[in-house]
This record gives C-alpha cells, structure tokens and sequence, in this order.
C-alpha cells in the first residue's frame, strides 16, 4: 500500500492507494504519526479512493487512530468509501464511529 | 363559605343572615323547607343551617334528604333553632345534622362552630384531590399498559413462531410476560430459538427481555452463529438494563439437514432432548449464568451440540412451569414433566403439558410465568427445509462449473503472498470476478486466521493498541522464518444449486485448531482493534462454519440473486 499525506488549513489528509491489510501496519502507523505532528491540525481525513480491498487489520489500524487522535482532540473523517471499502465499512458499522463523506 | 339559611321567622333570617354575613359567609336565605331543597340543589352550600319547625318540610326532614342527596360525600348540617330539648337534639343528630346550637347564640360560638366545619371540609376536599388523582393516574397507567402491550406483541414478532417445527405454549400471570419465546431462520435455513425470562412479572419484566430481541433477529437474519448472537444479547442486558437485573434465556440453533442441535443455555432450567419414546436426556450439561451477569471478557458463550433426527424433540422451558403451584403450594416439578413427556404421543406433548399444568394448578392463581417450546427434528412441511429435492432449474445455468485447490507449504507460505495471488486466479472467472471485494475479505480472513493461529499459535488479544499491533506482526515474521511444517489448502468451487450459482470457499490447514466459538464470537462492530474478521466473513456469507476442533473452515457464498432462497449443502 502506498501512503501520501498533504496537509492545509488545519487539515491533513492520508491518500491510501492500493491493498489495506496487516502489510499496510509501518506506512500506515508512520502516516498517522506525520499527520498528528503537523501544526494547528484540527481534522485528519483518510481517503480511500485509491484502495482496492481492504480486510479486518485494517479496521483495527483505523480504530486505533481514531484512539490516538481523539486523545489529541481531533476529528478523523473517512472519504470516498467505494465498492469493496463501503461493504467492509458498513459491516462493520463504522458509521458510528467515524464520519464518512 | 356559602351558606343555605332556612328560617321561617323573617325576624330571626334578617338577624341570623347578618351575623353569618358579617363573619365573612356568603348566605343564601330561604323561608321553608320545599323552597330550601330547591335552593340545596341550585346553590350547592358547603353547610345548611335550619330550624327544626317549617312550613312545608321540617328540618329533620330537610336534613335526610339532602343527606340522601349528597351520597357519598360528607355535607355538613347545622341546626340553628331556639328549642332546648335533648330528644330533638338526638333526632337531628340521628338524621344527619353534625351540630344542635340553641339559641341564642354569641358570634364567637357561632364562628368556632363553622370554623371545626371549615377545617373538615378542608381535609375531605384534600382526600378528595388526592382519589380524583390516583383515578386519573389508573387511567393514564391503564391506557400506556395497554400501548405498551401492542408494541410488545409486535416486537416480538410472533408470526415467526408459526414455524412449522415449533409448537410452543406461553401462560402469563400478569399483562405482561416476562417470558418470551421468539423464532427465526438463517440465511441458510437453520432455525434459531430463544426463550427468555425476565426477573418477575408484569410491564417491568417485559421490558428487561427486550434489549436481547433485536440482536436475535437481527443477527439471525445475518447468519451469525448462537455463539455470537448469545454473546452481543449478553452485551445488550449489561448496556441497556439497571445493574443487577438479568435475564435467563436459552438459544438454540437446529439445523435439520445435517440433523444436529446446538444450544446454550444460561440461566433457565436444562433444556430436554426427548426420543419418539418419550425419554428425556439433559441438552446441556453446562450450566451458564443468565445473560448480563459477566462482562464480555468473562462470559463464557460455549455450545453444545447433540444429533437431532426426525425422531427427536427438544424441550425448553422456564422454570415457572415447573414451579407452577397448586393449592397445597405444591410444585408441578420436573418428575412431572418428564412423566407426561414418557406418557404422551411426540405429536400430543405440548397439550399433554398444558393439560397437566391446568390439572396440577387447579384454582391456585398463576404466580409466575411459565413457557415452553416444543422443537420435532423434521418440520411436517419436508419441502420448506430440502431444497435439494425442490424441482430442479429449468433453465440450463449461466454460470459455469470450476474448483480449484491450492495446497502450499511452510515454504511457499513463507515466500507467497497467497491472497492476491488467489484473487488473481478467482477474477478470471465471470460471476466471482464482480465479487473480489468480499472475495479479498473472506479469503484474507480465513488465510490469515489459518496462519496466525493455526499454524502459528500467535494471540490476536495483543493487538490491543500500536505497539501491541507492532509487536504481534514482529512476532508473526519471526514464527513464520521457522515454521518447519504446517500446510494450508484452500479449495474453492463454483457451482449451481436450486436454480442459482454458490461459490465454496474451504480453508484447512495442519494446525490443531482454534477455539473458534470463543475467539469468533466478536461482533463484526465490535470496539476492539481485532477479532471481527470472522464475523465480517459471517456477515458476507450464508454460510460459515468451523469443524469442531477448529481447522477447517467453509464459506458458501451467493454469486446469484436467485440464491439467497435456497441453501446448499456444504
């Protein structure tokens, strides 16, 4: 899976692009450290427009940073959910926890 | 106060009417007792004050009548008269009147007077208050009782009880139940039961078994298996109710094709396997506490499972039908029970039961709730639960007919990465290649769970934060450098069953296995960062089962619309 993170106006956004699983954990976590670095950040999307699949680690890696950004008072956001990505994420019934655009 | 003044002697009416006017009375004044009858009914005084002698009715006769009038309702009556005799005195007591005062009489006396009447009249108008409310309250309660009720009914669904493999009884002491059995089937046609039984009786214990409704039929509807399903009501009792309240409840999944029962109970008394003889074996030899008493860590959700042929029946029932008393306070206890079940036709059981339990209890009021469903091992209506001998697809399939199996070893492990490569294999197909999204989960799970802890005995449980997820793929490298032996083999197959097209996805591998009751039991939303793989795999399937020990896992999958009616076998 590759990683890009791009961050204005207090908010960053994580682009994944291709297959979010276990694999995915070290470019994952290292995004996630990048981003919650970044100055007056107040909202941090993922974007999935790129993912292919997407399986249940993935989930957990998701749950764990909305742990640590809520811990820092930010929102997580999770965009452009298609195909495979929505079904997985509607199963698990993310919608509670994150807002998804 | 208002004040009725009967006086003939208009000497006296003109004195009298302006000494009660001036201790702060209104007084409506008449001259005889006809004319003081009407004006009782028009004026609706808080006291009459009379005479004894009047022209046409004399005060005795006043009295009783307006006494008569006020019913049920305390109306003070004063006699006002300027005869000192004891007999009269008497007669107006004895009549109705609440005080004698011969004239003539101080303003003061006349004031303390009226005033104890005043205090009364406040008391009783108090009283008053107070039944006019509860009254209303009885009302409001009645009417919310009776909202409460339909909703219930329709909560639980109770058509789905028309199951033909069911027959069940349900005998309320109150309104309200707290005994509640509900019915539904899987995806895959296996037929899941629940009776729960709530602490007491009436509205209050209604409404503890609803939480565990939903998550029955919702997750029935989705295939998850009663492990699961016992586990999230179990979650649900502890979320939604007060502590300290729980609910029993027995969950039972019947699967009549292959013909096994599989049943968890906690909490109600031990559910029955019956022969076509009548004889009674317990279904459960575990005996778990009632749902809401352990935390999700601790609850234990572990099945049993016994063989269930068309010859056999399964009892569950709560205790309030072996608590059932007569007049002596005598139980009907379960050496009854299992004497009526020995005595009785399979087909005749329940209304043996019933019968009995009428029987037993005779006069005695019902004090608890007591239910019970019967289960026979082969529905009367064969056909509902066989699709296999259901009139072949007329039309030749769309789909074609492929399987493959691919088996690697702790080599190949090492050095492939399996799931892309199947995927890759699968998307050469039409029908599945529209699948890959769930295709990639199902397959990545069952691999992945294959090979984490079947081969390589990792614990997801330490998954729980960053670092934990760090070191748990660490370790995972390491085992799998020298993972000497161990194989996995996944084997899929399309092909066409009751006019629509499946795909079996088989994961085996060498491993001794998983508890896979416990560690599949997770919610596919649960909180935690691990352990919903599995379910999302249920969630995607409609079928997906573990052999016993744990090693084999079997997915049937529906690629065509027309195939959610039927099931296949797997």
């Amino acid at each position: 899976m590759d990683t890009n993170v791009s961050s204005a106006d207090g908010r960053s956004v994580i682009r994944l692009a291709g297959r979010f699983d276990f694999n995915a954990h070290r470019e994952f976590r290292e995004a996630v450290d990048q981003v919650l670095k970044s100055d007056g950040l107040r909202e941090i999307q993922v974007d999935f427009g790129a993912v292919d699949y997407l399986d249940s680690s993935a989930l957990g890696m998701l749950l764990m940073l909305r742990d640590k950004a809520r811990s820092a008072g930010k929102d997580v956001s999770l965009a452009n959910c298609r195909g495979a990505v929505k079904q997985v994420i509607e199963i698990a019934n993310f919608g509670k926890l994150f807002a998804i655009s | 106060m208002k004040i009725l003044l009967v006086e003939d002697n208009p000497h006296d009416l003109y004195f009298a009417r302006r000494e009660l006017t001036q201790l702060g009375h209104a007084v409506v004044g008449v001259d005889d007792g006809v004319a003081a009858l009407a004006a009782y009914e028009r004026e609706r005084p808080d006291v009459v004050v009379t005479d004894i002698y009047l022209p046409g009715m004399d005060g005795f006769a006043l009295t009783r009548e307006v006494q008569r009038r006020a019913g049920q309702r305390w109306q003070p009556v004063l006699f006002l008269t300027g005869h000192r005799d004891d007999a009269l005195q008497v007669q107006a007591l004895r009549v109705g009147a609440d005080g004698y005062i011969v004239k003539p009489v101080s303003a003061e006396m006349l004031d303390a007077r009226l005033k104890v009447i005043e205090r009364l009249l406040l008391v009783q108008r108090r009283a008053q208050d107070r039944g006019d409310e509860l009254a209303k309250y009885y009302a409001a309660a009645a009417e919310e009782r009776h909202i409460a009720a339909h909703l219930l009914r329709r909560l639980v669904n109770a058509d789905k009880l028309d199951d033909p493999a069911i027959s069940h009884w349900i005998s309320t002491a109150a309104i309200f139940g707290g005994d509640l059995l509900a019915a539904a089937r899987t995806p895959g046609r296996a037929l899941h039961v629940l009776l729960a039984d709530g602490p007491g009786h009436g509205l209050a214990a209604a409404i503890n078994v609803l939480p565990i409704i939903a998550p029955f039929y919702r997750m029935t509807e989705k295939g998850f298996g009663i492990d699961a399903i016992v586990r999230e009501m179990n979650a649900k009792v502890r979320q939604f109710l007060p502590e300290g309240r729980f609910v029993a409840a027995t969950v039972a999944a019947i699967d009549f094709r292959e013909a096994y029962v599989r049943i968890w109970n906690g909490g109600n008394p031990t559910p029955l396997l019956l022969s076509a003889a009548g004889a009674a074996e317990p279904a459960c030899a575990l005996r778990h506490l009632p749902l809401g008493v352990l935390d999700d860590g601790e609850f234990e959700a572990t099945t049993e499972t016994h063989a269930f042929g068309a010859d056999r029946q399964l009892a569950i029932y709560s205790d309030g039908l072996i608590e059932a008393e007569n007049v002596a306070g005598e139980p009907f206890g379960a050496a009854r029970l299992a004497a009526v079940f020995a005595a009785v036709a399979p087909a005749a059981r329940l209304a043996g039961i019933v019968a009995a339990i009428a029987g037993h209890r005779g006069d005695a009021a019902a004090v608890d709730d007591a239910a019970l469903l019967l289960v026979r091992g082969e529905p009367a209506n064969a056909a509902v639960d066989q699709p296999q001998t259901a009139v072949p697809p007329a039309a030749p399939p769309e789909q074609g007919r492929w399987s493959f199996s691919l088996r690697l070893s702790a080599r190949e492990l090492r050095r492939l990465d399996v799931v892309p490569l199947l995927l890759g294999l699968v998307s050469q197909f039409e029908g599945a290649r529209d699948r890959s999204g769930e295709l990639f989960v199902i397959l990545s799970e069952l691999f992945n769970n294959s090979l984490d802890h079947g081969l390589l005995r990792l614990d997801s449980r330490q998954k729980l934060d960053a670092e934990g997820m760090e070191r748990f793929l660490h370790e995972r490298e390491a085992r799998l450098a020298v993972l000497g032996d161990g194989d996995i083999e996944l084997e899929m197959e399309q092909f066409e069953h009751a006019g629509g097209t499946w795909l079996r996805i088989v994961c085996r591998d060498t491993g001794a296995g998983f508890d896979h009751a416990a560690r599949g039991g997770a919610a596919a939303d649960s909180d935690l960062p691990f352990g919903r793989g599995l379910a999302m795999v249920r969630a995607m399937s409609s079928s997906f089962e573990f052999n016993d020990i744990g090693n084999v896992a079997t997915v049937i999958l529906a690629l065509t619309p027309n195939s959610a009616g039927g099931n296949p076998e797997i």
